[in-house]
């Protein structure tokens, strides 16, 4: 079973080495992809230099295009399944193997939960996982512990689906939707690490933003929407 | 608010929700641009089933009738959104002249880099066969 990482990557100079490099060390057997999504700084240049696998994106797309990017390269190569990876070094690659046991038995997303087995802690950077998990369980009736985790394995079935779709971004509104649709998703036991280099993207406004969008989408939008090709 | 006024806004906001869901279930519209438009048709509707808020509003600004504070209302949130967008469409304008000006130049350097190794090619070539 061939297995992408894809590694959206969007001004991670700092990280970029240290997360492929361990990749390539210690995880040869899965083959990765870094889409550098317009970045400002020599993101770029450092892959270059490290002669690391990279698609250059000449503008900047945003995260759901970029990692839509490495969706559609993965579709056109054929792989098996596919993995939504960060550039800061918050995931882990060796939960990746767990994951790829679930895509063989049969499912279409496994998600890196961080809470499986350990509790949710109860603090404000959590009330929007909280917020989201009840819209999700209201409208699906499926429980999905870390909707927010950014690290997503895709089905082939689901890689082609999210290449080729319109409204398919990686963000817990999509999950919300297929889980309605039928699809199967589950969570495998992931933790994770605080970054190390640079700025978190999420800052008040745009969470509160992010928040609002979800919300709207799960509650009310994704009731109306028709599945690709059915 | 009249009656009449009030139908015409529950009409007009249940119309736009329905297309913008209908545009959205053909995949013809991203939902980051369908938010703004659904919000902005359920607040006109509120606004219409429950008039008592606008005249409540309408008194605590010190404004003379209720429609005047609903079209103050929506002339400023359309304006908002229409300087935003002016600003979107910039951007993506930018964008999409940095990727043709970038598709061209490497299409060009490509073809410059055929033509050097054709001409490579042709020199390492032996005299009797040129």
């Amino acid at each position: 079973m061939k297995c992408l990482v894809i590694i959206p990557a969007y001004n991670e100079e700092k990280n970029i080495v240290r997360v492929v490099d361990e990749l390539t060390e210690h995880y040869s057997q899965y083959d990765y992809v870094i889409i550098n999504d317009g970045s400002g700084d020599d993101t770029a240049k450092v892959c270059r230099e490290h002669k690391y696998e990279m698609i250059d994106l000449p503008v900047n797309l945003g995260l759901a295009g970029a990692f839509q990017t490495g969706l559609k390269y993965a579709y056109i190569k054929k792989y098996d399944c596919a993995v939504q990876f960060d550039a800061d070094g918050q995931h882990r690659p060796e939960y990746i193997h767990g994951m790829m046991e679930k895509i063989q038995e049969g499912y279409d997303i496994v998600i890196g939960s961080r809470f499986v087995e350990e509790k949710k802690p109860k603090n404000l950077r959590m009330l929007g996982s909280f917020l989201i998990s009840t819209a999700m369980r209201m409208t699906t009736g499926c429980k999905i512990k870390d909707p927010t985790s950014g690290m997503r394995m895709f089905s082939k079935k689901m890689i082609r689906e999210f290449a080729l779709g319109l409204n398919y971004g990686p963000e817990p509104d999509t999950i919300s939707f297929l889980l309605k649709q039928g699809a199967t998703i589950t969570e495998v036991q992931a933790n994770m690490e605080e970054r190390i280099e640079g700025e978190s993207y999420l800052n008040l406004g745009r969470s509160v933003n992010y928040m609002l969008r979800m919300l709207v989408s799960i509650l009310f939008i994704q009731n109306f929407r028709k599945r690709r090709g059915k | 608010m009249g009656m009449i006024l009030r139908l015409l806004l529950i009409l007009a906001s249940l119309s736009t929700t329905l297309y913008i869901l209908k545009r959205i279930r053909h995949a013809k519209l991203q939902i980051e641009y369908a938010i703004f438009w659904l919000l902005f048709a359920g607040i006109l509707l509120v606004i219409s089933i429950f008039p008592n808020l606008m005249i409540m509003l309408t008194r605590a600004v010190g404004m003379q009738s209720p429609i005047n504070c609903v079209f103050l209302i929506v002339i400023f949130t359309l304006m908002i959104k229409l300087f935003m967008q002016t600003i979107e469409h910039s951007q993506l304008e930018d964008k999409l002249k940095q990727l043709t000006q970038r598709l061209a130049i490497e299409e060009k350097l490509r073809l410059e880099q055929q033509d050097e190794m054709k001409k490579l090619a042709d020199a390492m070539k032996y005299p009797e066969e040129k």
